[in-house]
């Protein structure tokens, strides 16, 4: 019981604590850069009625769950191949992998900048081929600008989540099912999947939750079309100075990703796929 | 007593001693903070002043040789947005953190009103005396109100427009440019609403500060127009610079004079800065000292350092097409830059590009500053 204090006194100071506050927040009423009494439901009601938030709401859905698809699905051959064909030289694949986490955030940002934009890497290279006449400028300050950006940032996390899913899987038993005459994809729809159905689940969540409550990225690669609700929590709490209104809005946010959460959960029930168990 | 136990025990009383510990530093901080001033007296200027303002308006090169040879440490805090200012201030509930901020001379009301500005004691700033006449006064009300100075001006010019002029060889006469054809994605606009409203406003002819609703629309559809012209909204002045500098865009609205500094340092030396006919609007940033300031003594001494002729001089030819608000530093000033404004006449050049106050925090007829913003973030969104 001692031993676990450590970590809940740091989930109380750092998780419930400020979720507490925010919902104190959430009820009160706004002042410029300020709150007073009395509590009201007045902040709800404001980012629910908001067209602007509803935009950002779905943008931010849109982009996090294509990050969140696009990164599962890269992530999970290149997890596979970790697992079971790169023997001795696991540790150095695994270390190239998580090298890219070790920059920061915004370098990263600015690499795809240098890479998509208008005199970018890209754009080069295609005009140099002679496959363009003009630079494309479809590639920078958009939506799929920042959703590349995002899959680039969090892949490595899905990639660790999914190895981590594969590890107790032993090559024994896609040797079994082999044995017993299934072919590549049967050993992955019928053995594998089953068994990394729940990690990939925590990955997509993991990356989705990341990706769509983001508000770094978007403002230097999205453009318009890519502004999230992240980018109005901020401003919100920076710009406009109405704090119930942003506490609000994020813990709208929060709900729609627990709501998320137990969707999944539940589908994993239904598909019985909650239940699966190596051994 | 068994093992279990005794480690339990000695955990409660470990845990409640460290708590006493906690309890006891709390208790004795304000007591030490309220002692703080009888040392003061004999403080030396020295220690940390912790610097939130804009990237560059701690001009390196002026301001150091002063820090360097009274043995103290800046720690910039570089804004984004000029809002930066009151939310890292305000988020400090009252504590101790930044010495110094600059403030456009919009913000003045708001600052007021949120109380975040200390009276300045001008018998620690004898180079206020050198002062231009028209920095010196209360004009507006923007630096000294009611007897009271707040703020010491420092960093002026005007906005208009930036813009590639090896894209565009001829410099833009008109902010009609932003909206032809040849111009589709290929504006950048900065994410300051208050900057944005401003001048697109002046564009109209409309005081930003006295807006009605009606005008409030007109310059709303302006902007909304211009956005679509635009690539969206880049967060800063220097991401602005930089999107410019990349070849990603080609003129930059509001343009800001720094932003030639800015995209030079991103490795791209044609971008230029150019007041088209319509003018623009003026902006004069001014040295603070917000309630948050623990080093009043260091901070006075800065100030003043920036207000003696040869240092403001020399600030404002770092600052690339910057004005100086000193008299006896006009004749220290390079030829370039002294051509820039005519320092006899500065109400000619107030005339063509105004010292605007921002939109009122509280009217009843007026557009209020906290729809500005709101509205803003629907337009960025558009």
């Amino acid at each position: 019981m001692l031993l676990t204090l450590p970590a809940t006194a740091a989930m109380a100071v750092f998780f419930v604590a400020p979720i507490a506050i925010f919902v104190v927040y959430s009820f009160l009423t706004a002042q410029l850069y300020d709150v007073s009494r009395p509590f009201t439901f007045d902040a709800y009601a404001a980012a629910l009625d908001s067209p602007l938030n509803r935009t950002l709401a779905r943008n931010s859905i849109e982009i996090g769950l294509l990050s969140a698809v696009c990164s599962v699905a890269l992530a999970l051959p290149v997890a596979y191949w970790l697992r079971y064909a790169t023997g001795r030289w696991r540790m150095v694949v695994l270390f190239l992998i998580t090298a890219s986490m070790f920059a920061s955030y915004l370098v990263r940002i600015y690499a795809w900048r240098t890479m998509l934009g208008e005199h970018g890497v890209v754009n080069s290279a295609l005009q140099s081929l002679g496959l363009i006449d003009h630079p494309l400028g479809f590639l920078i300050f958009n939506r799929f600008a920042v959703t590349v950006a995002l899959v680039h940032i969090f892949l490595p996390y899905a990639v660790l989540v999914l190895f981590a899913g594969f590890q107790p899987i032993r090559p024994g038993l896609l040797e079994a099912a082999q044995d017993l005459g299934a072919g590549s994809y049967m050993r992955f729809r019928r053995v594998i999947l089953p068994l990394v159905a729940a990690p990939a689940l925590s990955a997509f969540l993991f990356v989705f939750v990341l990706s769509a409550s983001d508000y770094v990225t978007p403002q230097f690669v999205g453009g318009s079309s890519g502004v999230m609700l992240g980018v109005q929590v901020q401003a919100n709490f920076t710009t406009v100075g109405n704090y119930p209104l942003g506490a609000a809005t994020s813990l709208l946010m929060l709900a729609a990703f627990v709501a998320l959460y137990l969707a999944m959960r539940i589908g994993l029930r239904l598909a019985r796929l909650d239940r699966v168990r190596f051994s | 007593m068994s093992e279990s136990t005794y480690e339990s025990a000695l955990s409660r009383r470990r845990l409640l001693q460290g708590a006493g510990a906690v309890v006891a530093s709390v208790g004795v901080s304000p007591w030490l903070a309220e002692t703080a001033p009888a040392f003061g007296a004999e403080r030396k200027i020295g220690g940390t002043i912790d610097f939130l303002s804009w990237q560059g308006y701690d001009s390196p090169k002026s301001l150091s040789p002063w820090l360097k040879s009274n043995g103290v440490k800046l720690k910039p805090t570089y804004i984004a947005t000029h809002d930066d200012i009151q939310a890292k201030i305000l988020a400090l509930h009252g504590g101790k953190g930044y010495d110094i901020i600059t403030y456009y001379q919009g913000y003045k009301q708001l600052y007021d009103q949120l109380k975040i500005l200390t009276p300045l004691d001008e018998t620690k700033l004898p180079n206020l005396k050198g002062m231009l006449p028209f920095f010196k006064s209360d004009y507006r009300g923007f630096w000294v109100k009611n007897g009271v100075r707040t703020a010491v001006p420092m960093y002026w010019g005007a906005l208009g427009l930036v813009y590639d002029s090896k894209a565009l060889p001829t410099a833009p006469t008109s902010y009609d440019i932003l909206f032809t054809k040849a111009m589709k994605g290929k504006v950048t606009v900065d994410d300051d609403p208050v900057g944005a409203y401003t001048l697109a406003g002046h564009a109209l002819k409309i005081n930003v500060a006295t807006m009605t609703p009606a005008q409030f629309a007109t310059v709303t559809a302006y902007l909304k127009k211009l956005v679509k012209q635009s690539k969206g909204v880049a967060p800063s002045y220097g991401d602005c610079a930089k999107r410019i500098a990349d070849g990603d865009a080609v003129i930059g609205w509001p343009g800001w004079a720094a932003q030639v500094g800015f995209a030079a340092d991103s490795g791209n030396k044609n971008v230029r800065f150019v007041l088209p006919k319509e003018g623009g609007y003026a902006y004069c940033d001014s040295w603070a000292i917000p309630i948050s300031c623990d080093n009043p003594d260091a901070t006075y001494g800065y100030i003043n350092n920036a207000i003696s002729p040869k240092v403001n001089a020399a600030a404002a030819i770092e600052q690339i097409l910057g004005g100086v608000t000193v008299a006896g530093a006009v004749k220290h000033l390079d030829k370039q830059t002294r051509s820039l404004y005519d320092y006899k006449n500065l109400n000619n050049f107030f005339a063509k590009a105004p010292l605007y106050a921002n939109p009122p925090v509280k009217s009843s007829t007026f557009i209020t500053i906290d729809k500005v913003i709101a509205k803003w973030q629907e337009i960025k969104a558009s």
